[in-house]
């Protein structure tokens, strides 16, 4: 009854394996590049950024598992407009994700990380003016 | 008279006033609105109002979990109220969140409006684990089984659920909707997760359900 594995379910259990990791390594190379995020947010907004970065791979896995990119994208526009309401700039929201598909394409082999890009494109399409 | 009623319910939330939200639904119920209408054209646009100012930031979780509290006490009353004792009443159905799953008022919707309808319901509320789902599924033999998602993360739980209740040995198998949020903003989506149907709202799902399950065609 289990379907073959795929590319995209593939894709989705390396996420799962990694959620923790690639949540903390995208939130400190975000810190890191941008130095003005500390002063406006904080340690607390650090800290809720990981915890951000945690949802954002939630909401990825299934997308990348169904190869769903409209879901994905549903999401990212819910997020922004969630986000921007607590002043977190729609481009704070761009870098993550683009940040997030750079470790996944450094992590995994091409098929999955193929997979895992489509889905982070469509949702980077929603908030890309 | 019910944007009325919407507002005023509305406003008692965002107040958290449990008093005014009763006041305000028990004057839609004394002026003749049926059960189902009171839920569908006043508590559910109001709650995702609700939803929508704590996405904005003009709530905190704590007031929107008490437009929660507050919303789930005042169907019980209204539920109470219409409700009529019957002494046969079936089919059965069986509605639970998905694992994880927190959003349940959809779904206690669907169980109060198909309680009125004649059905017997077995209301699960939020986050049940797959196993136990089946067990229950096992024991009660329901004829229709409801599983609820909002989220996009939850949707492979709801996938599982299914394969779990498709793969049970049951001497026949329930029909299975799906519904929530996800399902609404794409509804081919029940079809992948292997669900019979889904719907726009819980009046639709009770007609698909009279409709499926007990194959009448006035509810078509």
């Amino acid at each position: 009854m289990t379907p073959e594995p795929t590319p995209s379910s593939d894709a989705a259990a390396l996420l799962m394996r990694d959620r923790d990791a690639l949540a903390y390594e995208v939130t400190a190379a975000l810190y890191a590049e941008s130095p003005t995020l500390m002063e406006k947010h904080g340690e607390r907004g650090r800290e809720k950024c990981l915890q951000d970065m945690r949802y954002n791979i939630d909401h990825l896995i299934p997308a990348v598992d169904l190869a769903d990119g409209a879901m994905f994208a549903r999401y990212v526009e819910w997020l922004d407009g969630l986000l921007r309401a607590r002043h977190v700039a729609t481009r704070d929201v761009v870098r993550c994700l683009e940040l997030l598909r750079d470790r996944c394409t450094a992590r995994y082999p091409s098929a999955e990380s193929g997979a895992i890009g489509d889905i982070i494109d469509a949702g980077l399409g929603v908030v890309r003016a | 008279m019910t944007i009325a009623t919407h507002d005023a319910y509305l406003a008692a939330l965002r107040a958290g006033d449990r008093h005014a939200a009763y006041r305000a639904l028990d004057a839609a119920l004394d002026d003749g609105r049926e059960l189902g209408q009171v839920y569908l054209d006043v508590v559910q646009p109001a709650m995702r109002e609700i939803g929508r100012l704590w996405q904005e930031d003009e709530l905190t979780v704590a007031e929107e979990h008490l437009a929660t509290a507050i919303t789930e006490s005042a169907m019980s009353r209204m539920f109470e109220r219409v409700f009529v004792w019957r002494d046969l009443r079936t089919p059965r159905l069986l509605a639970a969140c998905a694992e994880e799953e927190r959003h349940q008022m959809g779904l206690r919707m669907l169980c109060d409006l198909l309680e009125l309808a004649g059905w017997e319901t077995t209301y699960l509320g939020a986050s049940v684990p797959i196993e136990s789902l089946v067990d229950l599924v096992r024991k009660h033999q329901p004829a229709a089984v409801a599983i609820s998602a909002t989220i996009a993360p939850h949707v492979p739980r709801v996938r599982d659920a299914i394969r779990a209740i498709r793969s049970a040995p049951l001497p026949s198998q329930p029909v299975i909707a799906v519904g929530g949020r996800v399902f609404l903003n794409d509804p081919p989506l029940a079809e992948r997760v292997g669900a019979d149907f889904t719907a726009a709202d819980a009046a639709e799902a009770v007609r698909l359900f009279e409709k499926r399950v007990r194959r009448d065609p006035r509810a078509a």
